[in-house]
C-alpha cells in the first residue's frame, strides 16, 4: 500500500492538480484508493457514466474507441481525469493490457473534498483556467 | 588577484549574480566618455579664457543654452525611434569625425568664432554622450538592480574622469593641447564599441507596446513625475551655471597667466574627481540604501546651499571653491545615480524621450537662465561674483521644494504602474428621481429580458401611479415566478384593490413565494379584518395555503405569530410528513425566533430537523432572536455545509456579545477545523474595535494555517470598516514572525541537496509553497498597516513571475514602507539571507525540517531521510513514529521499513 506522501508524488504530476499545493494534495491522496485489475479487464467502457479518474501504478492501460486505439497509459500516467468535473458519459473505453495496479479517485468523494477544501478548489480552477488560456492562445483568442 | 577585483566590486556595491558582467561594459563606456570629457574640458577652458577672458563666459554659456536647446529638439526627433545602443553606434563616430575637424582647424591662428563653437560643442558632446550611456544603463537593469549597479557605473565614470584629468596634466606638455583631441577620438570610438556589449532586459513585447503607445502620447501631460522633473532638472542647471561662473571668476582673479590657469584646472579636476570617486565608492551606495532616493536627491542642493553660504560669509580661495567642489563631487556620483533611478517607473520609449528632453533641452534652458541671471547680476547690477551666492540660495530653496514633490510623484508613478494590472469594476445603479426615469423603467417592463423586468419592478415598488398598475397587472401571469412576486409587490403599493381578483388565483400558485405575496395582498387589501383572513387560510386544511399563511406571518407580522399558532396546532404541523411537511416545518422554523417561550418543544425539534431548508430557517430565526442559549448550537452548524452560510449570518448578528464564545471556539484545539474556519469568517462580519483586538491577539499564537484565516479576517474587517484601528504594536511581531519564517525556509532551500529524486523534488516544492504562504501572510499584515490596495498591487507584482514587474513592486515598497518595515520586508523579497537564521542551521540540513512546527514539512523531510546514513537522522525518524500527525507517523514507518529497521 502506498503512503499518503507516495500518493502525493504521483498526484502532483496530474495536470489538473498542478496548481494544488502538495499539502492539499495529501487530502486528495487520502481519498485515492489502490486496487488491482487482471489483464484484459475492462476498467470502464465507452458511454459508461464518468465516475472516477485513475493513475497507473503498474502495468499498462489501453484507451480505445471500439477497436481504434487512442493512447496507452503507462506507469504514473493518469487517465479519465475529466470524469472528476464532467457528467458526460465516457468517450473511450479503458482496458488493462497487462495485470495492472491502479490508483482510483472517486468523483463523489472528490466533489465532497472540494466542498470542504476551498484551497483545492482554487488550485484546480487555476489549472483549468491555465489550460483554457493556453488553448485560447493557440487559437488566437485575446486574453480576457 | 584577478578574481579579487570582481569580488571587491561585488561586495562594495552589493552587486549580485551576473550584475557585474552586465554593469562592467557600461561602466567602461561611461569611464571613456568622462575621460574624454576631462581631456576636452581643460582644453576648452584654457582656449576660451586665454582668448576671451572670464567676462565673456556668460555669453558663451548663453550660446551653449541656445544651441543646446535647438540641437536637443533635432536630436530627440531624429533619435526617437532608435534604440540607445544603436544611437551610440551611429552618433559617437559622427562626433569623432567632428572632433577631427576641430583638430584640423583650431590653433593659435584659428578664427575666434571657432573657439566659441568648440566650447559649445564640448558641452553638447558631454550632455548627449552621458545621456545615451545612462539610457543604455536603464535598459540593462531593472529597478532593484539599478540601485546597486548604477553606483558601480557612476564609479567607472568618475575613474575615467580622474584618468582624463591626470592624463591631460601629464600629456599636455608632450603632445600639446590640440593633439589631445585625437586621443579623445579614440576614446569615443572604443566607448561606442563597448556600449554594444550588455544585453537589454527582456520586456514582454506585446504589453510594452500596448502600454507604451498610449503612454508616449499622453505621458508628458499625464505624468506628475515628468511634470516635476522639469523644474528639478532646470533649477539644478541654473545652480550649476552660477557655481561654474563663480568658480571661473575666482580662478581668473587668482591666476593671471593661461598656463597657470590650465595647470590649476587640471589639478583641481583631478583632485575633485578623486574625491568624487571615493564618495562614489563609499558614499553613494550607502546613502542610496540608507536614505532612499528622495533624501539622496536632497544631498546636493543642501550641501551646495551650505557651501554657498560659507563662501559668501568667508570669501577666501579655499572656501570660495567649496560650492564647485561640492557640485563636481556630488553631481556626477550620488546625484546622478539617484536621478537615474527616478526614470525607472516610466516605460522605455517615454523614458528615452524624457531623458533626452530633460538632459538636453531643460538642462540647456537652465544653463541659459543661469547665464542671464549671472549677466544681470554682474553686468547690469554690477555686483561682484561673490553676491551670486545669494541668488544661489534662493534658487536652491526652490530646488529643494521641487525635489520633495518629485519624490512623491516617483512613488505615485510606481503605484500607478502597479495599479494598471488591476481592473476596478464599478457598479452603477439607476436613481429613481424623476418622471423620465419612471418612464424608462415602465418601458423596460415590455422588454424580453426577464432580469430587466424584475429589476424595473423592484425599482418601481414605491411609485404610486395608474400607469404602473396598468403595466404590472399583465405581469401577474408572467411565466417567471420572480416577476409575478415583484408585480404583486408593486401593486401592493398602489391604492385600491386593482389586483384582488388575480391575487385570489395566485394564492394557489405553484411557487410558494408567489403564494405568500398574494396572501399578503389579500390580507391587507380585501374587506374584513386581517386576522380573520389569515385565520381562514391557517384553518383551510390545505398544506400549501397553511404554509403560505405561515410565510406571510413570518415575513410581515412575526409578532402576531403566538396569537395565531397554538401549541396543539404547531404539534400537528410538526407531524406532517413528505414534501409538504418540509415546507410547513420550514415556515414554522422561520417563526420560531418569535416565540417568547424558551422551552417551546417545537423550537428544539426544529433545530434537529433533517431538512436543510428547515434547519436553515431555524438558524435564521435564532439569529433574529439572538438568545445566548442558541450560540453553541449555531457554532456547531458552522461545520454543516448545507446551512453554514445562515449560521455565519446568525452568529454575526449577535455582534460583540458573541465574541467570548467565538474566542473560546478558536482557542480550543478540540473544536473541529471546519468550525474554527467558520468562526474566522463570522468575526470578519463583526466590525468592531474589540473584534480587531481579539483577532490580532489570537493571530500571534495561531499556527500558520489558522493565522492565514485570521489575517484574512483582519483584512476584511479593515476593508469593510475603514475607521477601525490596527495597532502597530500588535501587528509588528506578526510581520517579524513571517519574515523570519520566510528567511528560515530560504536558508533551508539553500542548505538542501539539489533536488534530483522525486522525494527531494516534493520536499523542494513544499518548501517553496511554504515560502509563498509566509509571503502572503506578511503582505496581509502589511495590508493592515498601509493602504491595502497599494499592498495588494505590490503583492501581485512580487508574485507575478515577471522580473521587471517584481523589481518595480519592490522599489515601490521600498519607498512606501516605514524604515523598520522596509528593513525587514525588502531583504525578504530579494531573498537575502538573515545571518541569525543561517547560524542556527547546524547539523544535517534535514534535521531542522524533521523538527519543524509544520506537519507537512515534517512528513516530506522524513520521507527524504535515510536512517542508515546518520545516527541523528535515525533517531529523528524513530521519534517521528510517535508524531501527533498520522501522515508523519505513516511516513516514518515506511522509511524505517525501507532501511530494514
Amino acid at each position: 500500500m502506498l503512503t499518503i506522501v507516495e500518493k502525493v508524488i504521483l498526484l502532483q504530476s496530474v495536470d489538473v492538480f498542478s496548481e494544488v499545493s502538495t499539502e492539499q494534495l495529501a487530502h486528495v491522496a487520502a481519498i485515492a484508493e489502490e486496487y488491482d485489475e487482471p489483464q484484459g479487464a475492462r476498467i470502464y467502457s465507452e458511454a459508461d457514466p464518468s465516475d472516477a479518474m485513475y493513475i497507473v501504478l503498474g502495468g499498462k492501460v489501453r484507451l480505445h474507441r471500439g477497436d481504434t486505439e487512442v493512447t496507452v497509459a503507462e506507469v504514473e500516467m493518469a487517465f479519465g481525469t475529466w470524469a472528476l468535473f464532467d457528467d458526460e458519459l465516457r468517450v473511450v473505453s479503458a482496458t488493462a493490457l497487462a495485470p495492472c495496479r491502479l490508483l482510483r479517485i472517486d468523483k463523489e468523494d472528490f466533489i465532497e473534498l472540494l466542498a470542504d477544501n476551498v484551497e483545492i478548489t482554487q488550485g484546480v480552477l487555476k489549472a483549468v483556467v491555465g489550460r483554457l488560456r493556453a488553448l485560447a492562445g493557440r487559437v488566437g483568442v485575446g486574453r480576457g | 588577484m584577478a578574481a579579487g577585483v570582481p569580488l571587491a566590486a561585488t561586495r562594495l556595491f552589493g552587486l549580485r549574480g551576473n550584475e557585474l558582467v552586465r554593469a562592467l561594459p557600461v561602466a567602461i563606456a561611461y569611464g571613456l566618455v568622462l575621460a574624454s570629457m576631462y581631456v576636452l574640458k581643460p582644453a576648452r577652458n584654457a582656449l576660451f579664457l586665454g582668448r576671451f577672458g572670464v567676462e565673456q563666459l556668460p555669453y558663451v554659456l548663453l550660446l551653449v543654452a541656445l544651441v543646446g536647446g535647438v540641437s536637443a529638439a533635432l536630436y530627440g526627433r531624429a533619435g526617437r525611434p532608435a534604440q540607445a545602443r544603436r544611437m551610440v553606434l551611429v552618433l559617437f563616430p559622427f562626433l569623432a569625425v567632428q572632433l577631427v575637424v576641430f583638430w584640423l582647424l583650431l590653433g593659435d591662428q584659428g578664427p575666434g568664432w571657432l573657439v566659441y563653437a568648440f566650447y559649445v560643442w564640448v558641452n553638447l558632446y558631454g550632455l548627449v554622450a552621458t545621456s545615451l550611456i545612462w539610457l543604455i544603463a536603464n535598459s540593462v537593469f531593472d529597478a532593484r538592480e539599478a540601485r546597486r549597479a548604477f553606483g558601480f557605473i557612476g564609479a567607472g565614470g568618475i575613474a575615467g574622469a580622474i584618468v582624463g584629468g591626470a592624463f591631460t596634466q601629464l600629456a599636455v606638455a608632450h603632445l600639446g593641447t590640440l593633439n589631445l583631441l585625437l586621443i579623445c577620438v579614440v576614446a569615443m570610438l572604443v566607448a561606442a564599441a563597448v556600449a554594444q556589449l550588455p544585453r537589454p532586459l527582456d520586456v514582454p513585447a506585446t504589453s510594452a507596446r500596448r502600454r507604451n503607445s498610449a503612454e508616449v502620447g499622453t505621458g508628458w501631460a499625464a505624468s506628475p513625475l515628468l511634470f516635476w522633473l522639469v523644474p528639478m532638472v532646470g533649477l539644478a542647471a541654473v545652480v550649476s551655471v552660477i557655481v561654474d561662473i563663480q568658480f571661473n571668476a575666482v580662478v581668473a582673479e587668482t591666476f593671471t597667466t593661461v598656463d597657470r590657469k590650465t595647470a590649476f584646472f587640471g589639478q583641481f579636476f583631478a583632485v575633485l574627481n578623486l574625491f568624487a570617486l571615493v564618495f562614489q565608492l563609499v558614499g553613494t551606495p550607502r546613502i542610496l540604501r540608507r536614505l532612499g532616493v528622495g533624501n539622496a536627491l536632497l544631498v546636493l542642493p543642501v550641501s551646495l546651499a551650505l557651501g554657498s553660504a560659507l563662501a559668501f560669509v568667508a570669501p577666501v580661495l579655499a572656501v570660495a571653491l567649496l560650492p564647485k567642489s561640492v557640485d563636481g563631487g556630488v553631481r556626477h556620483s550620488l546625484h546622478k545615480a539617484a536621478s537615474e533611478i527616478l526614470y525607472l517607473p516610466l516605460s522605455d520609449p517615454l523614458k528615452q524621450r524624457a531623458k533626452l528632453f530633460l538632459d538636453s533641452t531643460i538642462d540647456n534652458l537652465g544653463t541659459g537662465v543661469g547665464a542671464v541671471l549671472a549677466l544681470l547680476m554682474t553686468s547690469v547690477l554690477t555686483l561682484h561674483h561673490r553676491h551670486l551666492g545669494l541668488v544661489l540660495l534662493v534658487v536652491i530653496a526652490g530646488w529643494v521644494l521641487v525635489t520633495t514633490r518629485v519624490h512623491r510623484a516617483y512613488v505615485d508613478a510606481f503605484r500607478q504602474a502597479l495599479l494598471r494590472r488591476e481592473l476596478d469594476p464599478e457598479a452603477h445603479r439607476v436613481e429613481l428621481s424623476d418622471a423620465a426615469s419612471i418612464q424608462s423603467l415602465l418601458a423596460a417592463l415590455d422588454s424580453d429580458n426577464d432580469r430587466q423586468i424584475a429589476y424595473s419592478l423592484q425599482m418601481l415598488a414605491s411609485v404610486e401611479s395608474e400607469a404602473v398598475i396598468q403595466k404590472a397587472l399583465p405581469l401577474l401571469s408572467h411565466s417567471v415566478a420572480e416577476i409575478r412576486v415583484q408585480a404583486l409587490r408593486v401593486l401592493q403599493a398602489q391604492p385600491g384593490q386593482s389586483a384582488a381578483e388575480q391575487a385570489r388565483a395566485l394564492v394557489a400558485d405553484e411557487d410558494p413565494r408567489v403564494r405568500v405575496a398574494a396572501m399578503y395582498y389579500l390580507c391587507t387589501r380585501s374587506d374584513g379584518e386581517r386576522a380573520e383572513r389569515l385565520r381562514e387560510f391557517l384553518d383551510s386544511g390545505n398544506d400549501e395555503l397553511v404554509a403560505a399563511a405561515l410565510g406571510c406571518l413570518a415575513e410581515h407580522w412575526p409578532d402576531e405569530a403566538e396569537r395565531h399558532l397554538t401549541p396543539t396546532f404547531i404539534a400537528e404541523l410538526l407531524e406532517r410528513q413528505g414534501a409538504a411537511g418540509v415546507v410547513l416545518r420550514r415556515e414554522l422554523a422561520r417563526l420560531a425566533g418569535s416565540f417568547s417561550d424558551p422551552s417551546l418543544a417545537a423550537r428544539e425539534q426544529l433545530t434537529r430537523d433533517e431538512s436543510p431548508a428547515v434547519l436553515g430557517a431555524a438558524i435564521e430565526a435564532a439569529g433574529r432572536r439572538k438568545a445566548p442559549e442558541h450560540v453553541p448550537w449555531l457554532l456547531q452548524q458552522l461545520a454543516n455545509r448545507q446551512v453554514r452560510v445562515q449560521a455565519r449570518s446568525a452568529l454575526a448578528g449577535y455582534g460583540v456579545r458573541v465574541l467570548p464564545a467565538l474566542r473560546d471556539a478558536l482557542t480550543n484545539p478540540e473544536v473541529p477545523k471546519a468550525i474554527r474556519r467558520g468562526v474566522a469568517r463570522v468575526l470578519a462580519r463583526i466590525g468592531h474595535q474589540k473584534t480587531v483586538d481579539l483577532v490580532a491577539a489570537l493571530a500571534l499564537d495561531a499556527p500558520a494555517g489558522e493565522r492565514l484565516q485570521l489575517l484574512k479576517t483582519l483584512n476584511k474587517l479593515r476593508e469593510r470598516n475603514p475607521r477601525l484601528r490596527f495597532d502597530r504594536g500588535r501587528l509588528a511581531p506578526l510581520l517579524d514572525d513571517e519574515v523570519r519564517l520566510h528567511a528560515r525556509l530560504v536558508a533551508l532551500c539553500r542548505a538542501a541537496d539539489k533536488p534530483v529524486t522525486p522525494p527531494a523534488r516534493l520536499l523542494w516544492r513544499a518548501l517553496g509553497e511554504k515560502q509563498g504562504e509566509a509571503l502572503e501572510r506578511a503582505f496581509r499584515v502589511l495590508g493592515l498597516l498601509y493602504p491595502p490596495k497599494d499592498i495588494y498591487n505590490a503583492y501581485l507584482g512580487v508574485v507575478s513571475g515577471n522580473r521587471v514587474v517584481k523589481a518595480s513592486a519592490i522599489e515601490f515598497l521600498d519607498n512606501l514602507l516605514a524604515r523598520d518595515d522596509q528593513r525587514q520586508v525588502v531583504p525578504m523579497l530579494e531573498a537575502e539571507p538573515l545571518p541569525a537564521v543561517d547560524e542556527s542551521m547546524e547539523g544535517h540540513w534535514l534535521l531542522p525540517l524533521m523538527r519543524s512546527r509544520d506537519a507537512w514539512l515534517r512528513a516530506c523531510a522524513v520521507f527524504n531521510a535515510d536512517p542508515t546514513l546518520l545516527e541523528s537522522i535515525r533517531d529523528q525518524v524513530q521519534q517521528a513514529r510517535r508524531d501527533p500527525d498520522p501522515i508523519v507517523r505513516e511516513t516514518a514507518d515506511l522509511v524505517l521499513r525501507r532501511g530494514g529497521m
